[in-house]
């Protein structure tokens, strides 16, 4: 089963889920058009069966479309995380205030200044320490 | 998740400087670290002693005296995957001791009004920051100057606002619904008024984590 995102502008699906090796895979430059203010970057986790793995990403701005710089990042390593692998299925701490239920996404909003600009400009990377099956979607919105 | 990089700060070169750092988690968390200048020479920055509450949410205020100006990258990692929102405030005029010593008066406070409130022992010439958070409600305004309100993450909200010094300080936030947490911090000024960087880009990080 694949993850369903409603009620964003724009839906990138950079990486369709399915079974990939360890690495890292850069991603643009992609255009965001004026008026967009966040970008998220989501890592589906409903067929991930490892809690050794970590997921990262970083992304960099331009929004004279030229210069970019660090616009920030995050991870989640599934070591630290207190999520469980039950069935082959990861499930959330038994005291999560959420409940016990399955993890289904990793993700990252990141705030895009200037949404004005028709110049900007928005690239980065995601990275999975080990194999995995995952994928990764962006949205901007 | 289980760690954050905010790049969107920098700090300036005025004299004094000191970094405060107003961060909430959805829940309950273990062994936070967090770091200025992460991906070149990392400063520890500590959490400010007293400033944190928990009530679900886990809100709290760091400190770190003379951060490299410039910038840079503030990171912070912790155990227990959780949403966090993070911003950091950059300061001149700070007293360069560190520690309990330079951001005195660190307090928190939980309730379940949707009138949040801590009340934050300063003085004159000080300045005072605090961090709130709430984990089924959203924050429609804070008092004083706001540093930033985030009502974005899939599982709570979290704000931020920053005062002038006075013998005690209000710092509050409206919320829609309750439980909330707020934590407070002084910062002593090196004998000239604490004065925000009045450039200083302020950086939010919204992250979700809907599951």
């Amino acid at each position: 089963m694949a993850t369903q995102i409603i009620g964003s502008l724009a839906i990138n699906n950079l990486l369709p889920i399915q079974s990939r090796g360890a690495g890292q895979v850069a991603f643009g430059p992609v255009a965001v058009p004026a008026g967009y203010s966040f970008l998220t970057v989501q890592f589906d986790l409903q067929q991930v069966q490892t809690l050794t793995a970590s997921f990262t990403t970083a992304i960099q701005l331009a929004q004279d479309g030229v210069n970019f710089v660090d616009a920030g990042g995050a991870g989640l390593d599934l070591a630290q995380s207190g999520y469980r692998l039950v069935a082959n299925q990861l499930l959330r701490a038994v005291d999560d205030n959420l409940g016990t239920g399955p993890v289904r996404v990793f993700g990252q909003t990141f705030r895009l200044p200037g949404t004005e600009l028709t110049t900007r400009q928005v690239k980065g990377t995601v990275a999975c320490s080990e194999a995995a099956t995952s994928g990764v979607t962006l949205m901007a919105w | 998740m289980t760690s954050i990089n905010t790049s969107n700060l920098t700090v300036g070169a005025g004299a004094n400087r000191a970094l405060v750092a107003q961060i909430v988690w959805s829940g309950s968390m273990s062994a936070a670290s967090m770091a200025w200048d992460n991906a070149g020479t990392p400063q520890t920055v500590t959490a400010i002693t007293g400033s944190t509450a928990t009530n679900t949410a886990i809100a709290q205020c760091w400190g770190l005296v003379a951060p490299t100006s410039g910038a840079k990258q503030l990171h912070a990692q912790w155990t227990t995957a959780r949403d966090v929102c993070i911003n950091g405030v950059s300061w001149t005029g700070v007293d360069q001791t560190g520690g309990a010593t330079s951001f005195p008066h660190g307090t928190g406070a939980t309730g379940s009004s949707t009138a949040a409130s801590v009340t934050v022992t300063s003085a004159t010439n000080n300045a005072v920051m605090a961090a709130v958070g709430a984990t089924s409600a959203s924050i429609a305004s804070v008092n004083n100057t706001q540093s930033f309100i985030d009502n974005t993450p899939a599982t709570m909200s979290a704000g931020g606002n920053r005062a002038a010094g006075a013998a005690t300080v209000a710092m509050t936030a409206s919320f829609t619904s309750t439980p909330w947490a707020s934590a407070g911090t002084d910062i002593l000024a090196s004998g000239a008024a604490a004065t925000q960087v009045p450039y200083q880009p302020q950086y939010l990080a919204a992250p979700v984590m809907a599951q």
